[in-house]
C-alpha cells in the first residue's frame, strides 16, 4: 500500500481517519492524499445571492483552510501529504478520484459534519462503502 | 423457533491468551471466501505497518431450527459448522504462511458482525478488517450483511476491503 486517500471534512472522526491513516503511512512510507470535497449547490441558481461559481470558490477556500489546520495539527514533516479541495457529490467524488489516481486505500470517519448525532454511521461512510471498489478504512 | 448453539456457549477469552501483551492487535475476520482472504493479505500489511499481531476470527452462527427437528440432523449440522470452520481457517492460515506471517485464531459463536465487534471492544484491539463479501452474499450485492453490519455497530476502525 502506497497512497492513502482521506476524505476530510473537518469533523473530529475525518480528523480520527486522518490520524490511523498517518500512522500506517509513516511506516510504510506512503502518501497521502487529504480530499475535501465541496457538495454542489443547487436551487440557488436564480442567483439571489451571489452567482454559484463564487459560492463554491469560497467553499473550497474555506475546505483548502480546514486541511492546512488539519495538516499543522499533525505537526509531522517526514510525511508526504497533499491536500486538495474540490466540488462535486462528494460519494462519487471520493470514489472516481481512489479509482482514477490508483488509490490503495480510502479512510473515511464513521461520521462527518452533517450526521445526525444519533446515527452511527453516517450517510457518506456508508455509501462510500457500498460504492468503493477500494478496500475502505472507516474510522469512528 | 428454537435456538440452539452450536458448541459451546461461553466464549473463548482469547485476551487469556496473550495477558500483559502490549502489542496492538488487529482482528481479521476470515469465512473461507474470496473477499476474507483478500482482507487476510490487506491485515498483514496493515500489522506490519503497526507492529501489531493478527487474530482471525471466526464466527460460528447459531442453528435455528424448529423444535421438530431431530437432534440427529442437528448434530450434523454442527458437524458442518465445524468442518467449515477448520476449513475456512486452513486457508487463511495458508495465506498468511505465503506472506510469511501468522495469528493467532478465535472461535465464536453467535451473530456473526455482533461477535466480532464485541470482540473488538478489548483494549488490544486497534481494529478489524473485513472482506466486503462473505460466503452469505448475493453476487449483485456490493457488500454483505455481515461487513455492513459491523462497520455499523464497531467502535475501533473497521478496514473493508474487495
Amino acid at each position: 500500500m502506497k497512497r492513502f486517500l482521506v476524505a476530510v471534512d473537518g469533523s473530529d472522526a475525518s480528523v480520527k481517519a486522518v490520524r490511523a491513516v498517518v500512522s500506517l503511512a509513516e511506516p510504510l512510507g506512503a502518501h497521502v492524499t487529504l480530499l475535501y470535497v465541496v457538495p454542489p449547490m443547487v436551487g440557488a441558481a436564480g442567483g439571489a445571492w451571489a452567482p454559484l461559481d463564487e459560492i463554491h470558490a469560497s467553499e473550497v477556500k474555506h475546505g483548502e483552510k480546514v486541511l492546512a489546520e488539519v495538516v499543522a495539527a499533525l505537526g509531522t514533516s517526514a510525511l508526504s501529504i497533499e491536500p486538495r479541495a474540490v466540488v462535486g457529490p462528494p460519494v462519487e467524488t471520493i470514489v472516481s478520484i481512489a479509482a482514477d489516481e490508483g488509490f490503495d486505500l480510502i479512510a473515511v470517519g464513521s461520521t462527518g459534519k452533517g450526521a445526525v448525532k444519533r446515527l452511527l454511521l453516517g450517510s457518506t461512510a456508508d455509501r462510500l462503502v457500498h460504492l468503493s471498489e477500494k478496500p475502505v478504512l472507516v474510522v469512528r | 423457533m428454537r435456538v440452539t448453539r452450536s458448541g459451546p456457549l461461553r466464549r473463548v477469552p482469547a485476551f487469556v491468551l496473550h495477558k500483559g501483551s502490549r502489542m496492538k492487535t488487529i482482528l481479521v475476520a476470515v469465512d473461507g471466501s474470496e473477499p476474507s482472504l483478500l482482507g487476510v493479505r490487506a491485515a498483514v500489511e496493515l500489522s506490519k505497518a503497526l507492529s501489531a499481531r493478527l487474530e482471525l476470527v471466526y464466527v460460528i452462527p447459531p442453528v435455528l431450527l424448529p423444535p421438530s427437528t431431530y437432534a440427529e440432523t442437528i448434530r450434523k449440522l454442527e458437524e458442518a459448522n465445524a468442518v467449515m470452520a477448520s476449513e475456512a481457517l486452513s486457508r487463511a492460515k495458508a495465506v498468511l504462511a505465503s506472506l510469511g506471517a501468522e495469528a493467532d485464531v478465535v472461535q465464536l459463536h453467535g451473530a456473526p458482525a455482533e461477535s466480532i465487534a464485541d470482540l473488538s471492544q478489548a483494549e488490544r484491539v486497534w481494529g478489524v478488517v473485513i472482506g466486503a463479501k462473505g460466503h452469505n452474499a448475493l453476487s449483485r450485492v456490493m457488500l454483505g450483511s455481515t461487513a455492513d453490519r459491523l462497520m455499523h455497530l464497531c467502535r475501533k476502525p473497521v478496514l473493508i476491503v474487495r
